[in-house]
C-alpha cells in the first residue's frame, strides 16, 4: 500500500522535480541527486506526505531547497576548488543557461517555480519561505536581467501573474 | 511573452534527461532516513530523560539512618584482642569490607597486617576500628610528606590524596595508608612494625661447664624456650679468628630461627660481648652490614636492617677473661605476615592487572638500586608521578627511563618522601635511583600514579647500597 502510493508519487512527478532541480543547479549529475534525495525524503516522512492535498507542491518545495542550497554550496567550494570541467555537454539553449548561471539561486529558483513550474507568488513564497513580496522582487530582477541579456523580445514578459 | 521563457525553459530543462526513477532503491534510501531518523529521535529523548533524572538522582536523600550511601558501607579494621606479654602474639588484624573480611590476619602474630588490594572504597567511607585497643590512638598522617597530624578515628578524610594512619593499641602498633583517588579509591593498610615485648630472645653467655677456666657457652632462648642443644650442635662453629680447639665450649650455631619483625636480642652472661648483625643478600651474598653489638643488648626493630623480612646472620663474639674472643654465628630468619618476602621486595598491585612484571634484581651488591618495575600502564605517553618513601638511602637523583627527574635530596637514614613526576615515553620503564649513602641499607616504598589512569601501584622494596670500595 505504502510502496505503491509512493511509486506512483514517482511515476507522477520524478521527471519533472529532476528538471526543475537541473534549471535551478544547472548540473545533471546533481540535479538527479536532488530528485533522488527528494524522493527519498518524501518515502521519510510518507505519513504525512500521503495525507498532503498537494503533494507535488511538496516535492518541489523540497526540490527546489535542495538545489538552492546545492548551488551555495557549489559556488563555495569553486571560489577554492578547480573550476568547472569544460568537457560539460552544450546546453540545448545556451544563452538562457548563461543567464540563468548569472542569476542568484534564489533569482534562479523563483525563475524555475513561478515560470516552468507555474507556480503563483504565494505557493512560491510558500515553497521558498520567502515573504510575497520578496518572491516578487526576485522576479522582477531576474526578468530584468533576462530583458537585458536576451534582448527585446522579452520586453513583454511581464513579472506579474 | 510568458509562454515564450516557459518553452525555453523546457527545452532547456530537457538537458536533465531524467531516467526512470528507481524506486526500490529510492525506498530503500528512504528507509534507511527513517531509521537514522528515528533513531536519533530516541537519543534525544533518552538524552532528555536522562538530563532531567540524573540530578534528582544525585540529589535522592539518604536513606534515615544511613549516613553514608549504600554503596560505602563501612571498613572494619578489627585488630582483635591485645593482651600483653607472650611472645608477640597480640591478636591478629582483620580487614573487613561490605561485609567481606580481605585479609584473615594471623591469629598469633604481631603486626602482620600486609598491604591489601582490591579494596576500593568511595570518600567518606568510615572506618570503624574494632577490637581491644584500650588506651590506643588513631591518628591520620599526610603519607607522602611525613607530616603527622592528629586527626579523629571518625574521620576519615575525603578529599583525593594519600593519608597514613597510626594506630596504637597497647602491644599493636600498625601504621597504613588510606588513599583516595578518584574517580575509583583505594585502601591499603600496612602494619610496619611492633613494638614486642622484650627478651624474645634472649643469648646467654654463661660459664662453660668444661673446657680450660674463663670459658663461655652460649645458649639462645627465643619465646621463653631454649634452642634445642642439638640444633645448636649441628652446624660448625663460624670461628673469625684462629681456632682454639681449647675453646669448644662454645658450641654450635643455630641454624635458621624465624622471629617476627621487632625481635630484640638481649645478651646476657659473663664475658665481654660483642657482634654484628649481617645480612644476607641472597644469591649475590656476601654483602653485611656490619652492626657494633653496643653493650649487651640489640634488637632488629631498631637495626638498619632487620625491620625488613630476610634471613639475617647474628654473629656473636665473646671475649671471656683470659681467653681469646670467638665468635659463634646464628643464622636468624626475619619474618613477618607478608605472604610472599621474595628477595628484591614486595609487590601489591592495587588494581588488577595494573602491575606485571617484578623487579630485575635487588638492591643488594650493586652500586645503584635499581628498580625495573614494568608497567603496563595503558598510556603510553602519560605523566607519571612517583613518589617514594625511603629509608637509609640519600637520594641524589631519579631516572626514570633515562630521563632524569630531578628529586630533592633527602637525608639518609631518615625516613623521607620524594614526588617526582616523569613523562614516560612507554609502557614499560626503568627507575633508577643514586645512592650517595652508600654502606646503608635501602627500603622504602614506591608509588606510582599515572595522571591519564586513576589506577596507582606501589612497590615495597629493599636492599642495601654497598660502600664505594
Amino acid at each position: 500500500m505504502e510502496q505503491a502510493g509512493f511509486e506512483r508519487l514517482c511515476h507522477e512527478h520524478y521527471e519533472r522535480v529532476a528538471r526543475a532541480a537541473f534549471l535551478i543547479v544547472a548540473d545533471r549529475e546533481e540535479a538527479l541527486d536532488i530528485a533522488q534525495e527528494t524522493f527519498a525524503r518524501a518515502y521519510e516522512h510518507w505519513g504525512q506526505v500521503v495525507k498532503m492535498h498537494n503533494q507535488a507542491g511538496w516535492l518541489y518545495k523540497v526540490a527546489s531547497n535542495l538545489a538552492i542550497s546545492r548551488v551555495r554550496r557549489i559556488t563555495r567550494t569553486r571560489h577554492h576548488a578547480e573550476p568547472v570541467a569544460i568537457d560539460a555537454p552544450m546546453p540545448s539553449d545556451p544563452r538562457l543557461a548563461a543567464v540563468l548561471a548569472a542569476l542568484s539561486p534564489a533569482q534562479r529558483a523563483v525563475l524555475v517555480l513561478r515560470f516552468y513550474l507555474d507556480m503563483s507568488v504565494d505557493a512560491t513564497s510558500v515553497a521558498l519561505r520567502k515573504r510575497p513580496g520578496t518572491v516578487r522582487a526576485l522576479t522582477s530582477q531576474g526578468i530584468a536581467r533576462l530583458r537585458d541579456e536576451l534582448g527585446a523580445t522579452w520586453q513583454e514578459v511581464t513579472d506579474e501573474r | 511573452m510568458n509562454d515564450e521563457l516557459k518553452d525555453r525553459l523546457t527545452r532547456l530543462a530537457g538537458d536533465a534527461r531524467p531516467e526512470t526513477p528507481d524506486v526500490p532503491a529510492l525506498v530503500k534510501r528512504g528507509r534507511r532516513r527513517r531509521t537514522v531518523l528515528r533513531a536519533g529521535q530516541g537519543a534525544a529523548v533518552l538524552a532528555m530523560v536522562l538530563a532531567v533524572a540524573l540530578p534528582l538522582y544525585a540529589l535522592r536523600p539518604l536513606r534515615p539512618g544511613s549516613p553514608v550511601p549504600r554503596t560505602s558501607p563501612t571498613m572494619v579494621v578489627d585488630f582483635g584482642a591485645a593482651r600483653a606479654g607472650g611472645m608477640g602474639a597480640h591478636g591478629g588484624v582483620r580487614v573487613s569490607y561490605a561485609g567481606v573480611t580481605v585479609i584473615p590476619g594471623p591469629d598469633n602474630v604481631a603486626g602482620v597486617v600486609p598491604s591489601f588490594s582490591a579494596l576500593m572504597a568511595p570518600p567518606g567511607t568510615p572506618i570503624t576500628f574494632t577490637g581491644d585497643s584500650a588506651g590506643g590512638s588513631v591518628r591520620f598522617a599526610e603519607f607522602n610528606t611525613g607530616a603527622i597530624s592528629s586527626r579523629a578515628a571518625d574521620k576519615v578524610p575525603s578529599a583525593p590524596g594519600g593519608y597514613a594512619m597510626t594506630v596504637s593499641t597497647g602491644w599493636v602498633s600498625a601504621t597504613g595508608g588510606i588513599t583516595i583517588v578518584k574517580p575509583t579509591f583505594s585502601t591499603y593498610l600496612t602494619v610496619g612494625s611492633v613494638p614486642p615485648p622484650p627478651s624474645l630472645a634472649q643469648v646467654q653467655i654463661t660459664p662453660a661447664s668444661f673446657g680450660p677456666p674463663g670459658a663461655q657457652s652460649i645458649a639462645l632462648t627465643y619465646g621463653g624456650q631454649e634452642i634445642e642443644p642439638a640444633a645448636l650442635q649441628t652446624s660448625p662453629v663460624t670461628a673469625r679468628e684462629p681456632f682454639k680447639p681449647h675453646l669448644m665450649s662454645v658450641n654450635g650455631s643455630v641454624p635458621t630461627l624465624a622471629v617476627p619483625v621487632g625481635t630484640r636480642f638481649t645478651v646476657s652472661g659473663g664475658g665481654v660481648v660483642g657482634g654484628q648483625l649481617r645480612s644476607w643478600a641472597g644469591a649475590t651474598g656476601g654483602v653485611s652490614t656490619p652492626r657494633p653489638v653496643v653493650g649487651a643488648s640489640f634488637d632488629l626493630a631498631h637495626g638498619s636492617l632487620a625491620v625488613i623480612p630476610g634471613q639475617y646472620e647474628l654473629t656473636m663474639g665473646v671475649r671471656a677473661l683470659n681467653n681469646p674472643r670467638v665468635w659463634v654465628t646464628f643464622t636468624i630468619e626475619v619474618v613477618s605476615d607478608q605472604v610472599t618476602p621474595f628477595p628484591g621486595g614486595s609487590r601489591e598491585p592495587l588494581h588488577e592487572g595494573a602491575f606485571v612484571g617484578e623487579f630485575a634484581s635487588t638492591l643488594a651488591s650493586i652500586k645503584y638500586a635499581t628498580l625495573t618495575p614494568h608497567l603496563t600502564l595503558g598510556y603510553p605517553y602519560a605523566a607519571i608521578d612517583l613518589m617514594m618513601t625511603h629509608r637509609g638511602l640519600g637520594m641524589d637523583n631519579l631516572h626514570v627511563s633515562g630521563v632524569p627527574t630531578k628529586v630533592a635530596s633527602f637525608p639518609a637514614d631518615v625516613s623521607s618522601a620524594c614526588v617526582a613526576t616523569c613523562v614516560a615515553h612507554a609502557p614499560t620503564w626503568v627507575v633508577t635511583m643514586a645512592g650517595r649513602s652508600q654502606g646503608t641499607a635501602v627500603h622504602g616504598q614506591l608509588l606510582v600514579q599515572s595522571s591519564g589512569s586513576p589506577s596507582r601501584w606501589f612497590v615495597n622494596f629493599f636492599g642495601y647500597v654497598p660502600a664505594a670500595p
